[in-house]
């Protein structure tokens, strides 16, 4: 799995490039941890190129999610499919993250 | 008379009384049978008053011990109710108080509770009667401001934190912890903010804070300036509505570009055309540009209002039967006298038979207009554009190929966001309004479409608009 990053505005979006699970999730809690706190919170996940992601992929975002709560942010994940946003229905933790159809509106949400 | 109706001095008194009359009945019995055994002699019936006395005095001291004792467990069952109770944020003071009759240690606690109830009345006072805040209160304070993204920070009059919640903590980059009682001016540089007298004044100023390669741009207000109260300090994180209003602001000086050189060329040849040594040839060429020109202004025009429609959620299409062959004549008509004055080579590599497709002539063309129009403008001088198409059972296909100066990786998912324009340098001299690859895409989603690009920067790019086989009619 590959991480790019972008940084559009003052936002910085990682997107993570194929499925997420065991050997990927430790990167990838290290990448969101690190981007969450050199943007100063300002981070989105772009899930538009995650096909699946397994339940260590999902404590790596809780445990960025809780990181930012802990300064009264939220994680943002945006261009989710069909398969992960199911994922995160079932599994009860959409309420967790504010959730966006596209980039734009992430980074809208950040005024 | 019971003990607890005695007062204390005089529990004191009694108690000592009657352990002083226990313990000298215990020596006197306890010497009379040493002094008769040590005499050899034998203690009869006539010294009941002796024999008596060890056991009486011996009772007498553990009645005693154990009065002292339940008196001291029942102190401490008492204070252990009362600290218990505490606990409930809304009992009564008056309900935490001990009875006297446990002596020093309910006297302590009393003493105590006086003085809570005391300073919590002079806070009242001082408050203007204003009702005082409870622990539970506190805590939901700090929960609520825990809850807020924007930072928050209390300084007393003479600046130094006297609390700063977490996003406060990660906008400074310190812990929240570590800023108690510090200088707030250590931290952060308040500027104009800062008065000799007060310690801060009412007002709001924005400050640039360095971290590691990126910069935030903060704005502090300080909302209460009571010097009796020190001040609070709210810290905003502005740096992504100052990267918008950036952006707005060169989308604004784009439009306003792409509007005024279709008005100008009208003006200019408009008064050619009218002025008295016009002839013939010189009016149907200004004419023929000032048609252009329209349509230019037009697309423009029809490019704002659909990405409006498109915010709004209200693109939609007109469903009905385009005809492939006519869009690419339209196409080549209106793009090969712009090809041929930039000396870009436009070709179009189309397949004999083209197929009529189901949706919205319009906006298709559209779509084909954005992304060839993005081909040509791009190319350097003596490059070339080809467009082509491929269709079957699965669907169409439309290709724009180019020889331009190519799209970064980084920007290739970008560009189909709106008012987004490279800040490659190479592309830098071309103007837009970062609309067009927008809405191409949002045109194409509408027809359950899909459009693609694969580019190599330096060498050109290859535009892919594809739409699905149940599109096609024949």
């Amino acid at each position: 799995m590959r991480i790019d990053e972008q940084v559009r505005g003052a936002v910085t979006f990682l997107r993570p490039d194929g499925a997420i699970a065991q050997n990927d999730s430790s990167s990838f809690r290290k990448a969101l941890l690190q981007a969450a706190k050199r943007s100063m919170g300002r981070c989105v996940v772009d899930a538009s190129a995650i096909p699946f992601m397994d339940s260590t992929a999902l404590e790596a975002l809780l445990d960025a999610n809780d990181e930012l709560a802990s300064a009264g942010r939220a994680l943002k994940l945006c261009g989710l499919n069909e398969t992960v946003r199911e994922c995160l229905e079932l599994t009860g933790l959409a309420g967790h993250f504010d959730i966006y159809d596209d980039g734009v509106s992430a980074a809208r949400s950040f005024l | 008379m019971g003990w607890r109706l005695l007062q204390p001095r005089e529990r004191t008194i009694l108690g000592f009384g009657l352990a002083t009359v226990g313990v000298v009945l215990s020596v006197i019995g306890a010497f009379s049978y040493l002094l008769y055994d040590a005499q050899g002699g034998q203690l009869d019936s006539s010294h009941w008053l002796e024999l008596a006395a060890v056991p009486a005095g011996a009772g007498l001291l553990l009645v005693l011990a154990y009065r002292w004792m339940r008196t001291r467990m029942l102190a401490m069952a008492a204070l252990r109710e009362a600290v218990l109770a505490s606990e409930n944020e809304r009992a009564d003071i008056n309900e935490l108080q001990m009875a006297g009759v446990f002596g020093r240690e309910a006297q302590a606690w009393n003493a105590l509770l006086d003085r809570v109830s005391d300073g919590a009345g002079k806070a009242a006072d001082a408050s203007g009667g204003e009702p005082t805040t409870s622990a539970g209160d506190e805590r939901l304070a700090m929960t609520v401001c825990s809850a807020l993204w924007q930072g928050v920070v209390a300084v007393g009059a003479d600046l130094r934190v006297r609390y700063a919640n977490p996003a406060a903590a990660m906008l400074l980059g310190v812990d929240a912890q570590s800023l108690r009682d510090t200088m707030i001016t250590d931290t952060l540089d308040v500027g104009s903010l800062h008065d000799e007298s007060t310690g801060l004044r009412r007002g709001s100023i924005e400050i640039d804070r360095r971290s590691g390669e990126a910069v935030a741009r903060l704005r502090l207000s300080v909302r209460n300036g009571r010097e009796s109260d020190g001040h609070v300090l709210i810290i905003e994180d502005v740096t992504q509505l100052h990267a918008a209003e950036d952006a707005r602001a060169n989308f604004i000086a784009h439009a306003t570009h792409e509007l005024r050189t279709p008005l100008t060329n009208m003006r200019l040849y408009a008064e050619t055309a009218i002025s008295d040594d016009c002839d013939e040839a010189m009016l149907g060429t200004c004419l023929n540009v000032i048609n252009q020109e329209v349509r230019r202004l037009e697309r423009v025009v029809a490019d704002m209002l659909s990405v409006s429609e498109m915010e709004a959620g209200a693109l939609s299409i007109q469903e009905g039967d385009a005809r492939l062959d006519q869009l690419f004549d339209e196409l080549r008509q209106e793009f090969e006298p712009q090809a041929q004055a930039k000396s870009v080579k436009l070709k179009f590599t189309l397949p004999p038979k083209l197929p009529v497709v189901k949706g919205d002539r319009d906006k298709l063309l559209q779509a084909y207009h954005n992304v060839l129009g993005n081909a040509i403008k791009y190319t350097p001088e003596g490059g070339e554009v080809t467009v082509g198409a491929d269709w079957g059972e699965d669907g169409l296909a439309v290709t724009v190929r180019d020889t331009g100066v190519g799209i970064a990786e980084d920007d290739r998912q970008r560009i189909f966001d709106r008012f987004y324009r490279s800040d490659d340098v190479r592309a830098s001299g071309t103007q837009g309004t970062g609309l067009g690859l927008t809405l191409a895409k949002e045109i194409m989603l509408c027809h359950e479409g899909a459009i693609d690009v694969d580019s190599t920067p330096g060498k050109g790019s290859l535009f892919t608009m594809s739409l699905p086989g149940t599109r096609l009619v024949a």
